[in-house]
This record gives C-alpha cells, structure tokens and sequence, in this order.
C-alpha cells in the first residue's frame, strides 16, 4: 500500500480522519489473507491422493483381495458424504453457502473417489456387464444428483462431461481438440443434441428458477458445443444446403447476443459474436470459392481489415452500454 | 517516456489502492465512490474477455492488412527480405502508436497484439541479420522489450527484457570456457538477486510508481531464476548438454542439492516474516519443483506411494493451517478477506476442475484425429 497516495487523499478531505487511522493502523499490522493459497493446496492435495489412491489400486489388484480395495475406497466415499450430509445447508433452490472452506473439497473428493468406486466395480465384476451405455448413464445420473444436492458446480461440469461420454463424445475443450472428429455426420448430429439440451438446460434453470447459478455452465459449455456443431455442418455440407445451417447458426447467435445484451454477459455476448464472426468469414471466403473469383482475393482481405476493425468499434461501444446498464 | 498521460495512470492507481482498502474495510464505501468519483480513469481499459477478443481480432487484421500489401507489391522486388519485415514492424508499431494515443487504448487488446506484433517483427528482422550470433540478438530484444516494457508498461514485455538480459549474459559467459562452465550458475544467481533486490527498491520510489505490475512480474521471474540457477537438475543437465558428455555427479554438488531443497522453504520463511505473498506462493511452487529434482535422482518410493503419502500430508498440514489461522496470527488470516471476487472464481475454479479430471470415464474413440485445425487461431479461413 502506498501510503502518499492515502496522505494525498486525506489532504485533500476524499478519507476523513478515521480512515486515515485505520490505513496507518494497517501499515503498522498488516493482516494477509491466506485463504486463496490454502485452497489450491486443498485443491492440489485431493489431486495428489485421488490419482494416487487410483494407480495404487490398479497396480496392486491382483495383491490385496478386491473386496478390500473396494471396502476401502467405499468407505472413504461414504465418509465423505456423511462428513458433508452433517454440514450442508437445507436444500434450497436457490444458491446454497457452503458451509465452511473445506465443505467443496470434501464433496470433490468423495465424488471423485465414487468414480473410482465404480469404476473399478465395472472393471473387476462387471457389474453392467456389457452394456457401456447404462456403465456411464448410472455414474452420470448420480453426479447430478450430487452436484444439485450439495450445490457444486464443479461437479456439475464433471456431470455434463459424464452426459458428453454417455451420449458418445466428449465435451470438454481440450478433449474435443484431441479426440474429436469434425468429419462425420454422426458426430455433427451428436453434438447438436447435446449442445440443444444444455442450452435447454440453461432456459429450464432460469425459467423455473431452480439453481438459477448453474445456469452458467449449462450455458458455456451448451453455447460452445452448439457452436462448434453448426460451424462443422456448414463446412460439411455443400455450398447451397450449407445455407441452412448458417441461418441457424445467425438465429441462435442473434438469441443470444440480445439475452446476454439484456441481463448485461459481456462474456456471452462476445461468444455469440465472434461465432457469427467465424461464420461470417467461412461464407465470404467460401462464396469466393464458389464463383471462382481469384481475381477478388484482395477484397477478401479488404472485408477481413474493414470487418475486424468495425467489430472493435462496436464491441467498445456495446460494451460501454453494457456498462451503464 | 511513457506514452499514456500520467494524470490518468495515477487515477487508476488510486482507485486501485482505494479499493483494495476497501474490501478489507479500512475505508467506507462512501469514500470509495467519492474518490472514484474524484479520479475518472481516461483510458479504454476492457475486461479479460474482451480484451483477449480485441487481441484476436487485432492479429487477423494487422495479417490480413500485411497480407493486401503484399499482394499490391507483389510484383516489385520489394517484398522479399529484410526490409519488407521491418517496414510490416515499423507500420505495426506506428499503428500501435497512433491507436493508443487516439483512442487511449489501455491494455485493451488491441495494444496488447500490436506490441506483440511490431516487437517480433522487428526481432525477427534483427535475428535474420544477425544470423545465429547469441549473444547479439538476445542483446537486441533485451533492448528492444525494455524500450517496450519503459514506454506501455507492459508487464509481459518487462519479462521478455529480464529473460533476454540472462540470455545475453549467459551466452556471453559460456564463451570464457571451462571456467565460464563452472562458474555459470553462480553469476546467474548473482544477476538474478541483483535484479530481484532492484526492482524490489524501484517499486518504492516515485518514478516505480506506473511500473508496479512490470516490478512484480520481474520479481516473480527473478525469484524462480535464482532457483533455477542452481537447482541440481537444470546444473548437471545443462552442463552435460554444454559439455556434450554425461556426467555421475558435479562440483560442489552438495551445495547445489542444499539449495534445491532448502531454497523454497527459505522463500516462505522469508516471505512469512516480511509479510510478502509473492515469496510465500513461489517458494509453495517451488517445493513442487524439489520434490521432482529428488525424485528424478533417487527413487525412494513408487510414485503411487509418494502421490498418496504427498496428497495426505499436504491435506493435513492444510487443514491445520486453516483451523489455526481462523482467528488471525502474526499476521495472517484464513478466512478470505474479499468476497466480492469469488463468484467469478467459483466460475473460473468449476472449470478447472473439469478439465484436470477430464479423462474419468472417457473412451477411446478409436484413432479418430483432429480435421486440420480449422478453427484454431480464431480465423476462419485458415483452411482454403
């Protein structure tokens, strides 16, 4: 802290005398907040034991008897939820206060370790047998229930991930990256499902005002996936059909740029906007293809420089509206 | 020197301090909104989503406008070589210049890519001409940053320029031979407290003043160099790489191992008493990094163990510090001082979760691969 700066504002009457006290007080006796390093230490340390925990089990599962594995990972699992069903607060529909600093950590780790649990159920007795579709659809239907249950977001992106898995595909971005393939109808159609249902998801938990606050990560995750689906079937499909898709694509982004206008998301409505920009790119560049018009490759790039700057104009200016809002 | 009116610079600066003081209660909320009121800030500055926006669509267009003028002088010989690139530079740069000073862009993304862009360009320029000669090109974009880091305060650029610096000593070192081999890590370690004790007393004089998350950066990178300067791995292997042979053991290699060790825990000891968070969260980095030099060279328990052990013991000691520091000691505290932040983080923190636990239950999709990154880089026509 800078202490000219509070005597230049105390000479000129913006912190009356009492302030001034309490800012010297405070240079005298600092008092700092550890509260951001103790919780990434949490953090690092439910990783530590979680992976752990998981290769100690896989390699030593011809060893140690496997009702003993299992008896010790259901027992911390259950440990954990007893822990935390003692402390949360009543459900409410709203958002619910944890209840102290280590109530999402305890949560995170009995989830994770739930995982585990039956994970290794399906691997060593199958359970499921062969029926993959009802291995990941059970694990899937208890983190969401868990995750309304103790109001836990992060296991709610755990959850919606489980969704992606069970309907076939993964969703998380660096995932979707690596694994994904682009090429395929299937997969196309996929995603647009599950992109749908979230964004569904995201109405539904506005609209009946239930969790209100999950809303959004239905949305981030339902706004990229959609996206990211209909940019693939425009690029997919032929020039004339491919319309269709890009007047989809128009319709949802001008959704959602007025929702996100209206409850003041710079962050979605940026989303939205950029996914139109992409789109709007693709078919400049793709209609220069289609009338074979090497000759107006300079207005292409022409239409880059004009459109990139008229966008930063606007965004300034929407965003200063947002701002006042 | 600097570009942006220091009037403004200094408003921001009060109401940054005001307002720290404010979520820790020191002042009313009366009074923040009276000095806010008091300090209007002149510049544009965005919020990180927009400006990560404005940084993307600032590359498509200064590499589209490069691209036209390349197509307009296709024909002259003038686009190949040096020159061409540096002129590119030399116009981004001006653009940079003009931008900032019309529309008092203020770490806006758009003067984030332009210092980006004009500052490799004219590097790369510089590193064509200079062919492969070390020590004269990190010289070069040491000066090149500072100029940068002293002009937009950019905090980025200040530690392109300290980096560069160490570079240029380092390469300038290793030609003194044997000697200069040995001796490397102690001069490192020299030059990085030096610049960690300068920029610490910089901070505190006036003219440090506009430079305060430039200082912090360097001190942050000085802290983990002094480290890295003699942590045993990076000496022995990059000795070994230097000297081209393979190496059991180094000089003086008890001295190294006590400071791979022992380093971090002094950063926290220090970083405790002086009430410093910097030294404190590196010196927690740090240990990680001790625990991975150990282990590189002695194997004591198998990784599992170590995991399992590592996450109990890092649990408890946890657990214990936020009980004992629920009511404040010596100066620290717990219990969050700011609440106004944490919805955001909560945010932020759901999707970190996601994505280191990603891999739980996914399944192989059979050797599908990545269609030819089409949408990477924001562009969309990467692919015609």
């Amino acid at each position: 802290m800078n202490s000219s700066i509070f005597e230049n504002l105390h000479a000129r009457g913006l912190l009356s005398d009492e302030s001034m006290n309490m800012i010297l007080e405070y240079r005298r006796k600092p008092l700092i907040s550890v509260f951001w390093e103790l919780r990434t230490l949490l953090y690092i340390g439910i990783v530590l034991l979680s992976t752990g925990l998981g290769i100690l089990v896989y390699k030593n599962i011809d060893t140690i008897g496997h009702q003993v594995i299992l008896a010790f990972i259901a027992s911390i699992t259950a440990g954990c939820f007893y822990w935390c069903y003692k402390r949360k607060a009543p459900f409410s529909t709203g958002k619910a206060e944890s209840p102290e600093a280590f109530f999402d950590y305890v949560v995170l780790l009995g989830t994770l370790s739930f995982l585990t649990f039956t994970g290794y159920l399906q691997f060593q007795y199958e359970v499921f047998g062969t029926r993959y579709g009802l291995a990941t659809f059970i694990p899937m239907l208890v983190l969401f229930f868990l995750a309304y249950y103790f109001d836990h977001r992060g296991i709610l992106t755990l959850a919606i991930a489980n969704l992606a898995v069970w309907m076939g595909v993964t969703v998380t971005p660096k995932e979707l990256l690596e694994t994904a393939d682009f090429n395929s109808e299937t997969f196309i159609y996929t995603y647009l499902a599950l992109g749908t249902l979230l964004l569904l998801a995201a109405y539904l938990s506005r609209r009946l005002d239930f969790k209100k606050h999950f809303c959004f990560s239905y949305l981030h995750y339902g706004l990229h996936v959609t996206f990211i689906a209909l940019l693939c079937g425009y690029f997919f499909y032929d020039y004339g059909i491919s319309l269709v898709w890009l007047v989809v694509l128009a319709a949802l982004a001008g959704y959602i740029f007025r929702f996100s206008y209206r409850t003041g998301s710079f962050y979605f409505l940026l989303i939205s906007v950029v996914y139109a920009y992409i789109a709007a790119g693709g078919f400049v560049v793709r209609s220069m293809i289609a009338a074979n018009g090497e000759e107006l490759l300079s207005l292409v790039f022409l239409y880059f420089i004009s459109s990139g700057v008229g966008l930063i104009i606007y965004l300034i200016k929407v965003n200063k509206q947002i701002k006042t809002v | 020197m600097i570009i942006y009116d220091t009037t403004g610079l200094y408003n921001i600066l009060v109401v940054d301090e005001t307002s720290e003081a404010c979520r820790k209660g020191l002042i009313t909320e009366e009074e923040l909104v009276k000095i806010k009121q008091a300090h209007p800030s002149p510049f544009y500055t965005p919020n990180i989503f927009v400006r990560a926006g404005f940084f993307l669509l600032t590359c498509i267009i200064s590499s589209f406008s490069a691209g036209l003028l390349s197509l307009i002088f296709l024909d002259s010989n003038m686009i190949s070589g040096y020159a061409w690139l540096l002129f590119l530079g030399l116009a981004n740069y001006a653009a940079l210049e003009l931008s900032t000073k019309r529309n008092r862009y203020y770490r806006a993304g758009v003067d984030d890519a332009l210092i980006w862009i004009s500052g490799s360009l004219i590097a790369g320029t510089f590193m064509l001409i200079a062919e492969g000669n070390n020590t004269l090109i990190s010289g070069f974009i040491f000066l090149l940053s500072l100029m940068f880091t002293l002009r937009f305060t950019d905090r980025l650029t200040a530690v392109v320029a300290y980096l560069a610096a160490l570079a240029c000593i380092f390469f300038s070192w290793q030609k003194m031979g044997d000697f200069g081999l040995l001796s490397i890590p102690f001069v490192l370690m020299a030059v990085s407290a030096a610049t960690y004790v300068f920029s610490k007393r910089v901070e505190g004089l006036p003219a440090g003043r506009y430079y305060k998350s430039c200082l912090k950066a360097v001190q942050l990178v000085s802290l983990l160099t002094l480290y890295l300067s003699a942590n045993y791995y990076v000496v022995k292997e990059l000795g070994d790489m230097l000297s081209g042979e393979v190496s059991d053991t180094i000089p003086f290699a008890w001295f190294f191992w006590l400071w791979t060790i022992a380093i971090p825990f002094v950063y926290i000891a220090w970083g405790v008493r002086n009430k410093d968070l910097l030294l404190i969260r590196t010196g927690l980095l740090l240990i990680t990094l001790a625990v991975f030099t150990f282990r590189n060279y002695y194997h004591m328990l198998p990784v599992e163990l170590a995991f399992t052990i590592g996450g109990i013991v890092v649990l408890a000691v946890t657990w214990f510090l936020i009980k004992y520091l629920h009511t404040p000691k010596a100066g620290f505290t717990s219990v969050q001082a700011d609440r106004s932040k944490e919805d955001d983080e909560l945010n932020v923190e759901s999707l970190i979760v996601s994505e280191t636990f990603s891999d739980v239950g996914t399944h192989d999709d059979g050797g599908t691969t990545f269609g030819g990154g089409r949408f990477g880089g924001g562009g969309s026509s990467s692919d015609f």
